[in-house]
């Protein structure tokens, strides 16, 4: 159904190729992995397949690419529109219209459907996804999860057979994420839809997929066999839980936001030698509760780094190693240099390269790196884990390990529940608002 | 029984709107254009929604009152002197113009100047008034959603456009949160501090969204050539711009001959450019906004406000 056949695409100005002679028959109905580490190409190898590469990148292509054995190679994405569907990262980035209804309308008007067909067939779309209740309502109420099913839906919304997916779960909590697969599962069997699927943390698709391939670091493509693991499960760190000194803490916090929305916690204290996780689903007050601890540190004066959850926005200069010299010369004496974090984190990078054209795992990675680097004694991070691969995960563990032994206190919050539980010495989690303890770490 | 402006179709209040603006146009009653002007507000205030685009209510308000205000003291200092039924006397004052003669301002000013430039300004407050019901009332997207479809990529721009405004200042807030985590050495400018990731933040989001709904089929052609897409957008857009002057021409010219022209031939380019569109466009719509007997309703009432200085009610 899907053939790559010598395929080769470099980016403008950049010499060595993103995607190297890339050669892929892929059958009908099935459900394949595309996996790679943080920054390997997987992105890129996707939107070849539907023109948005080079059509939106500009770069240099070579190869072929045929889709049901018609050849489409060099064609604009919206010409491919009815064979191939593309989902990206971030559904609320690629919404175009107001309601669900009006989404899953969107694709259909595009491609001329008449209009008794349409309502006939966003009925259809609307009980395969489970839409049915959530139909006029607004695409910016519905979770991460239900916009992530709207998306899907409506970028199958003409019946493609082929379904392409950037890092779907990646924002998702885990919930939400096993019900994401599940779908696409159902969907290669009773639709004998094909499903291409870019995800760095793999582990939990591996029951599903009938194939796995890999992106090399050099831009070539191999085949991985189905039983072929694994990442190996985070380091039983610890030594045992040092009690520490109290650096920070928080009286009971009770706060009422304008949105309606309510924080309330008992006291929390962070100590030093401690690792506190709080664990929540998107939406459940996580962030909001960071930010107040974070002003209660400013206003205690206690020294404090944050990693914000959109941590991109904390690089403005206009080189990795600009922002790395950066952070250097704002750093404490005698720390431990920027760079080194970072290459502990996710290895070397091109030091000439734009911030903003490492992937976001990357950006992650050098943003921890920069705020690390400050020799803060306590160090706030929000979801810390999204967009990196099993490796640059363990390395953030080991990283923040050390910092804890250092007499470090460090606060996580994320949905990734695998990770606090490895790492932490006592999870919170945070429901609506209500942070309450989940008892110490085991 | 709550009136809710989204219950109707946006059309409906850019026709109630136009016609309170002709009937002000149209007459020259104080109390004719006091009753518009309260009419006007009266069912801004009670259809009224809390949307982004109502908030500009306040503006609306402000300009018309400003409008009144500069009208009237306008015709004060820029007055003709004269000695009949004077409100007031200040000194004139002359200034010298060389060849051009001589300006006066200020002297004895007449309660039938002052009553004019009142009314002069109060009837343009209410069009301002009416205008701004309508922009009130009406949800700028289902008002672009009903565009004829040659305009279809425009209104698209347009919407994304208006969808761009809060992320913006939402990117704004989290970049400015940002780089208070980050600190930042006395060199680095707000511009590259702040400006930039904003802008290019937003970008990449507009990217993103490009992408997405291009996967998705948006800039399809159909049977149009380039060109033949060019021409009928062109060709709409300047019917739109004739509807525009033509109307602005009828309400201001004594004379209703210019007006009525530009009126029709708006009329029949905006007509043709949409059958042709509708013939050759590859694009279909779902669930176009469908008019209810609600609507007829202010539809009729439209007819009525618009129809009173013809029918010499005042």
């Amino acid at each position: 159904m899907l053939h790559l056949k010598n395929l080769t695409f470099t980016y403008k100005h950049i010499d060595s190729p993103a995607l190297k002679n890339v050669n892929l028959n892929l059958d009908g109905g099935k459900f394949v992995l595309l996996q790679g580490a943080t920054g390997s190409g997987k992105s890129t190898l996707l939107q070849a397949i539907n023109g948005l590469v080079p059509h939106f990148t500009g770069g240099r292509f070579v190869g072929s690419i045929s889709i049901c054995d018609r050849d489409v190679t060099g064609r604009q994405p919206h010409e491919l529109a009815e064979v191939v569907a593309y989902v990206n990262q971030q559904p609320e980035s690629a919404f175009a219209t107001d309601t669900v209804e009006e989404e899953l309308a969107f694709s259909l008007e595009q491609l001329g459907w008449p209009a008794a067909a349409m309502s006939t067939r966003i009925q259809q779309l609307a009980e395969t996804f489970s839409l049915q209740k959530i139909l006029k309502s607004p695409l910016v109420e519905l979770s991460g999860g239900q916009q992530q099913h709207v998306a899907v839906a409506s970028a199958l919304a003409a019946g493609q057979k082929l379904l392409l997916l950037d890092e779907p779960t990646s924002a998702l909590d885990s919930e939400s994420a096993e019900s994401l697969i599940r779908l696409l599962s159902d969907l290669t069997k009773n639709e004998g839809i094909t499903v291409v699927i870019a995800e760095h943390r793999f582990e939990r698709l591996l029951p599903f997929v009938d194939q796995r391939l890999m992106v090399e670091s050099d831009g070539s493509v191999t085949s991985v066999a189905l039983d072929a693991y694994s990442p190996r499960p985070l380091s039983e760190r610890r030594a045992s839980a040092v009690a520490g000194e109290v650096i920070l803490a928080c009286r009971s916090l009770e706060k009422v936001y304008p949105s309606g929305f309510a924080l309330s916690t008992e006291g929390l204290s962070l100590s030093t030698h401690q690792i506190t996780g709080i664990l929540g689903e998107n939406g459940s007050g996580k962030t909001t509760l960071l930010w107040a601890v974070l002003e209660e540190a400013w206003r205690q004066e206690v020294d404090v780094a944050m990693v914000p959850q959109n941590a991109q926005d904390l690089l403005f200069l206009s080189t990795v190693s600009e922002e790395l010299a950066e952070a250097d010369a704002r750093a404490a004496q005698g720390a431990k240099r920027a760079s080194s974090y970072l290459e502990d984190l996710v290895g070397r990078i091109d030091p000439h390269k734009h911030p903003r054209d490492l992937s976001a795992g990357q950006q992650l990675a050098l943003v921890v790196a920069i705020q690390l680097s400050t020799r803060a004694k306590t160090i706030i991070l929000d979801e810390p884990t999204r967009g990196l691969d099993s490796r640059a995960r363990q390395a953030l563990a080991d990283c923040l390990n050390g910092l804890r032994e250092l007499g470090n206190s460090i606060l996580i919050a994320t949905h990734d529940r695998d990770f606090l539980e490895n790492v932490s010495d006592r999870i919170f989690s945070v429901e609506k608002g209500i942070v309450s303890p989940m008892g110490e770490g085991e | 029984m709550k009136i809710k402006a989204s219950a109707f179709h946006p059309y409906s209040w850019w026709a109630l709107g136009l016609a309170f603006a002709i009937s002000a146009a149209a007459t020259s009653n104080i109390f004719a254009l006091l009753g518009v002007i309260a009419l006007v507000l009266a069912v801004t205030l009670v259809a009224r929604e809390e949307t982004p685009w109502s908030r500009s209510l306040g503006f609306y308000l402000t300009t018309a009152l400003a409008v009144v205000l500069i009208r009237v003291i306008f015709r004060i200092v820029f007055n003709f002197d004269s000695d009949t039924n004077t409100a007031f006397a200040l000194p004139t004052f002359t200034i010298a113009l060389g060849d051009l003669g001589r300006v006066e301002l200020f002297g004895r000013v007449s309660w039938d100047a002052l009553l004019g430039a009142f009314r002069d300004g109060l009837r343009m407050a209410a069009i301002i008034l009416s205008v701004g019901m309508a922009n009130t009332l009406a949800n700028p997207r289902r008002l672009l959603k009903n565009t004829p479809g040659a305009l279809y990529e425009v209104a698209s721009a347009w919407v994304i456009a208006l969808n761009m405004a809060p992320q913006l200042i939402d990117s704004a807030k989290r970049v400015k949160q940002a780089s208070l985590l980050r600190g930042r050495s006395q060199k680095r400018s707000i511009l590259s501090s702040l400006i930039i990731p904003v802008l290019e933040d937003t970008i990449e989001r507009s990217l993103a969204l490009a992408a997405s709904m291009s996967a998705r089929g948006f800039g399809r052609q159909g049977s149009l050539t380039h060109r033949q897409q060019l021409a009928s957008r062109l060709l709409s857009l300047s019917g739109v711009t004739c509807l525009t002057i033509g109307a602005y021409l009828l309400l201001t010219m004594p004379n209703p001959v210019t007006g009525g022209l530009f009126l029709g031939a708006g009329i029949l380019a905006v007509l043709f450019t949409s059958r042709l569109a509708s013939k050759r466009q590859i694009r279909t719509r779902y669930a176009p906004e469908a008019w209810a007997v609600r609507d007829l309703v202010v539809l009729a009432g439209a007819a009525l406000v618009a129809g009173m200085p013809l029918f010499g009610v005042f």
